[in-house]
C-alpha cells in the first residue's frame, strides 16, 4: 500500500447514510426529469418501439399486428424495385439539396457579414423563409411552377426558352422539389452560419491583414477552418431534413410522376395510410431511423474532435 | 530605420465628436514609446490608425519621410500584438508563428530558421506542436511576441498586451518585452492604461485624455513636471493628493485641516484665481513644524517596507506614503507636515499648472528654507 492510501485510510471520516439518503440525488433528478420522461415516452419512445415491433409483422388494415414474419418485411423491401427507386430518389434529392443549401447559405452569410450600409435589411430577407410553414412555401412554389401561368415559365418565355414541365415530367419533378426545399431551408442555415461567422474574433482578420493576407487567403485559412464545426453541423442537419422531407412532396407532386419523387418519408406515408401496409411502412421507418442515426453519430464524432475552439 | 511622424492626426467615427484630435508627435527609430490614458481616451484608435486598420480622418502620418496615410497595413512594415493575442485557435504554435511568413511567401528553410530562433529566444521550443488553448496565458503572450520577432518588422505596435495576465506575470513580461525591444532594436509603440507600465517601460510617454494629447515626455519629466492636474493625478501610485484651496493672509488653506505659508513669488503667480493644491503622497511627512496638516487618521495600510496613511483634507481622502512600518491606530488624531518645495498648484478652471517644484524661483526658495 502506498503512503497516500495509508494516510487516507487512517484519517478518513466514514460517511453513514441509509439507502433513502444515498438515493437522494437520484430521486431528485428523476423528479426533475419526469415531465420530459412522460412526454418523450408517450410521443417518442412508445411510437418508436411500436414501429420496430410492427416492422416484424404483417398487419391488418387498422394497423394491428396480425402475423409474425420476422425479417420478411425487410427482405421484401430490399427486393422491391419501388423501394430501390424510392431510396435512389431520396439520396438523389439529398445530393441536389444539401450541397446547394450549405453553399448558398454560406455565401449569403459571407455577404451579410460584411459591414455595409443597410445590411440589416438583407439579413432579415435572407432569414425570412424560416418563418414560413412548409405548406405555405409549397403552395407558393406550386403557383410559380404552374406550367402555363407560372412565373418561372413566363420568365423563361421572355428569354425565348421553351416552358419547362416542372412538376409534370419525371426528370424535372425531383429538381423542382429540390428547388423548393433549398429555398425553404436557406433561412435557417444562413442564420446559423452567420452566427458562426460573427463568433470569429475580428482580431484574427486584422492580424492577417497586417501580415498581408488577401481575402481568399483569409477565407480559406481562417474563416473556413474556424467555421468548420458550424458548417458540419449545418451539413448534417440539412441532410437529416432532406431525408425527412414530406410536406412539399405531398403538396407539389404526391410522390409522382412515376414515383420519381417518392422520397422515403412519403413512401412510408403511402404504405401506411394509403395501402395500409403498416408492416412494410414500419420497416421503411426503421431503415430511415438507422440512416439518421448514422449521420448523427458521424456528427458527434466530428464535433468531439473539433468543438474545442475558443 | 524609420521615423514615425504624426501631424495633426484626428479621427472621428460618428462625425460628431473626435475620438482622437490633433495628435502631433514624432517617434524616433528604436524608441520605446508608450501611449497611456484612461479607458476610452483613444489609445487603441490612434494605434490602429498607425497600423492602417482604421482610416485617418484628417492629418498626416508619415513613415520614414513618406506619406503613409493610405498605405495598406502590410506595406507599413509593422507587426502588432493584440490585447487577446489574436492567435489562430486551429493552428499549432509553430503555424501561428509562421502564419505571416507564409503569407509573405518566405522560403520554407528561412521560415523554419526564424521560428526556431524566436522559439529559443522566448522559451517556446517545447510547445511548438501545441494548440493555443493548451497554453497558459503567459505562454500565449510569448507566442504573440514570437510572431513579432519572426516578422522582423522594424516597428512593433502593442495594444495592452499584458492586461490579461496576473500581476506577477505582468511584472515579468514587462521586463521581457523591454529586453526584446532593445535586443532587436525595433521601434515600439505600446498602449496601456497602466501608469506603472508606462513609467517602467517607456523611453517617452504620451498621455492622452479624451483624444487630446496632454503631455509628451520621458517618464521622469511626466512625473516631476506634469503640465496639468489630469497628468499629475494619472501618473503616480497612489495618485497625487488634490484639494481645493484658497489663500488667506498669505497662507494656503484647505478646509480646517491644512495651512501652509507660501512664498511671495507663488502668491504673485496665483493672483486671485481659484486653485487646487496637489502634493504627492511621498512628500507628506511626520510633523516637523513646517506646512502643517491636522486631521484624523482614517486608515493605515502597512505594505511591509512602507506604510500608507489615509486621512481627510477638505472632504477628500489623501494618502501619505511613509517608508518603514508604522503601527498607528485608525481614528486617532494626527499631525503631518508637507514639503513646501514639493507643492503643485493648479488653476481650478483651466487645470493648468500655476506653480510646481520646477518652475519655482529655486534660489529664493533656497534662501527661505535656510
Ligand atoms: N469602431 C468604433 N465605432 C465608433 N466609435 C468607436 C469605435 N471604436 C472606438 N470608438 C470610440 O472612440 C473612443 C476611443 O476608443 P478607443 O478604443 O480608442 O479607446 P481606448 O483608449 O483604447 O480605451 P481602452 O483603454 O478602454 O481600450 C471611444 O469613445 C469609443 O467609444
Ligand atoms: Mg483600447
Amino acid at each position: 500500500m502506498n503512503e497516500v492510501m495509508e494516510k487516507i485510510e487512517r484519517y478518513q471520516v466514514p460517511k453513514k447514510e441509509n439507502l433513502w439518503q444515498k438515493t437522494a440525488n437520484l430521486r431528485t433528478s428523476i423528479l426533475y426529469l419526469s415531465p420530459a420522461i412522460v412526454l418523450f415516452s408517450v410521443f417518442v419512445f412508445y411510437p418508436m418501439f411500436k414501429t420496430v415491433y410492427l416492422s416484424f409483422f404483417l398487419t391488418d388494415a387498422r394497423g394491428n399486428a396480425a402475423l409474425f414474419v420476422g425479417l420478411e418485411n425487410y427482405l421484401y423491401l430490399f427486393d422491391s424495385t419501388s423501394f430501390k427507386k424510392s431510396m435512389k430518389a431520396t439520396w438523389l434529392f439529398a445530393l441536389y439539396t444539401v450541397p446547394s443549401i450549405v453553399l448558398i447559405s454560406f455565401f449569403l452569410a459571407l455577404l451579410a457579414n460584411e459591414k455595409l450600409r443597410g445590411i440589416g435589411f438583407f439579413r432579415t430577407i435572407f432569414t425570412s423563409t424560416m418563418g414560413m410553414s412548409v405548406a405555405a412555401s409549397a403552395v407558393i412554389w406550386l403557383f410559380l411552377f404552374h406550367p402555363t401561368v407560372g412565373v418561372l415559365n413566363t420568365l423563361l418565355g421572355y428569354l425565348g426558352i421553351r416552358p419547362i414541365p416542372w412538376l409534370l415530367d419525371s426528370k424535372w419533378a425531383l429538381v423542382s422539389i429540390a428547388i423548393t426545399t433549398i429555398w425553404m431551408n436557406i433561412g435557417f442555415s444562413f442564420l446559423i452560419i452567420l452566427g458562426g461567422l460573427q463568433n470569429i474574433s475580428q482580431d484574427l482578420y486584422e492580424s492577417a491583414r497586417i501580415d498581408g493576407a488577401g481575402y481568399f487567403y483569409q477565407l480559406f485559412r481562417i474563416t473556413i477552418p474556424l467555421l468548420s464545426p458550424t458548417l458540419f453541423f449545418i451539413l448534417i442537419i440539412t441532410f437529416i431534413n432532406s431525408f425527412q422531407s414530406f410536406g412539399q412532396v405531398d403538396i407539389l407532386t404526391k410522390g409522382g410522376p412515376a414515383e420519381a419523387t417518392n422520397l422515403i418519408v412519403y413512401a412510408i406515408y403511402q404504405d401506411a395510410f394509403i395501402n395500409y401496409q403498416f408492416g412494410t411502412a414500419s420497416a421503411r421507418a426503421v431503415i430511415l431511423f438507422f440512416m439518421v442515426l448514422g449521420l448523427t453519430l458521424l456528427q458527434f464524432k466530428f464535433l468531439e474532435k473539433k468543438v474545442h475552439y475558443q | 530605420m524609420r521615423e514615425i511622424v504624426l501631424d495633426k492626426v484626428s479621427k472621428t467615427y460618428d462625425k460628431q465628436s473626435f475620438a482622437v484630435e490633433d495628435v502631433e508627435v514624432s517617434i524616433r527609430p528604436g524608441e520605446f514609446f508608450v501611449l497611456v490614458g484612461p479607458s476610452g481616451c483613444g489609445k487603441s484608435t490612434l494605434l490602429r490608425m498607425l497600423a492602417g486598420l482604421e482610416e485617418i480622418s484628417a492629418g498626416s502620418l508619415s513613415l520614414g519621410g513618406k506619406l503613409a496615410n493610405h498605405l495598406p497595413p502590410n506595406k507599413r512594415e509593422i507587426s502588432m500584438v493584440f490585447q487577446n493575442y489574436a492567435l489562430y485557435p486551429h493552428l499549432s504554435v509553430e503555424e501561428n508563428i509562421m502564419f505571416g511568413l507564409k503569407v509573405r511567401k518566405i522560403s520554407k528553410q528561412e521560415r523554419k530558421r526564424r521560428v526556431q530562433e524566436a522559439a529559443t529566444m522566448l522559451g517556446l521550443s517545447d510547445y511548438l506542436k501545441r494548440k493555443p488553448r493548451e497554453l497558459s496565458g503567459g505562454q500565449r503572450q510569448r507566442v504573440a511576441l514570437a510572431r513579432t520577432v519572426v516578422s522582423q518588422a522594424p516597428i512593433c505596435l502593442m495594444d495592452e498586451p499584458l492586461s490579461n495576465l496576473d500581476a506577477q506575470l505582468r511584472g515579468q513580461m514587462r521586463v521581457e518585452i523591454r529586453q526584446l525591444q532593445q535586443q532587436l532594436g525595433m521601434t515600439m509603440i505600446y498602449v496601456t492604461h497602466d501608469q506603472v507600465e508606462a513609467m517602467t517601460m517607456g523611453d517617452r510617454i504620451m498621455v492622452l485624455r479624451d483624444g487630446k494629447v496632454q503631455q509628451i515626455g520621458t517618464p521622469l519629466e511626466i512625473y516631476n513636471q506634469p503640465v496639468n492636474k489630469f497628468v499629475a493625478e494619472f501618473i503616480g501610485s497612489p495618485p497625487m493628493n488634490m484639494a481645493r484651496a484658497s489663500i488667506i493672509d498669505g497662507r494656503l488653506v484647505a478646509g480646517n485641516e491644512l495651512s501652509i505659508k507660501l512664498s511671495q513669488s507663488d502668491l504673485a503667480k496665483i493672483g486671485n484665481r481659484s486653485i487646487t493644491l496637489g502634493i504627492r503622497p511621498e512628500h507628506i511627512h511626520q510633523a516637523n513644524g513646517q506646512g502643517r496638516v491636522r486631521t484624523t487618521l482614517l486608515n493605515v495600510e502597512i505594505l511591509g517596507n512602507e506604510t500608507l496613511l489615509a486621512f481627510n483634507v477638505n472632504n477628500t481622502i489623501w494618502k501619505a506614503k511613509w517608508p518603514g512600518q508604522w503601527q498607528l491606530t485608525a481614528g486617532s488624531p494626527i499631525e503631518l507636515s508637507i514639503d513646501r518645495e514639493q507643492i503643485f498648484i493648479f488653476d481650478e478652471i483651466s487645470e493648468e499648472v500655476v506653480s510646481s517644484p520646477f518652475n519655482k524661483d529655486t534660489v529664493l526658495e533656497g534662501v527661505q528654507t535656510l
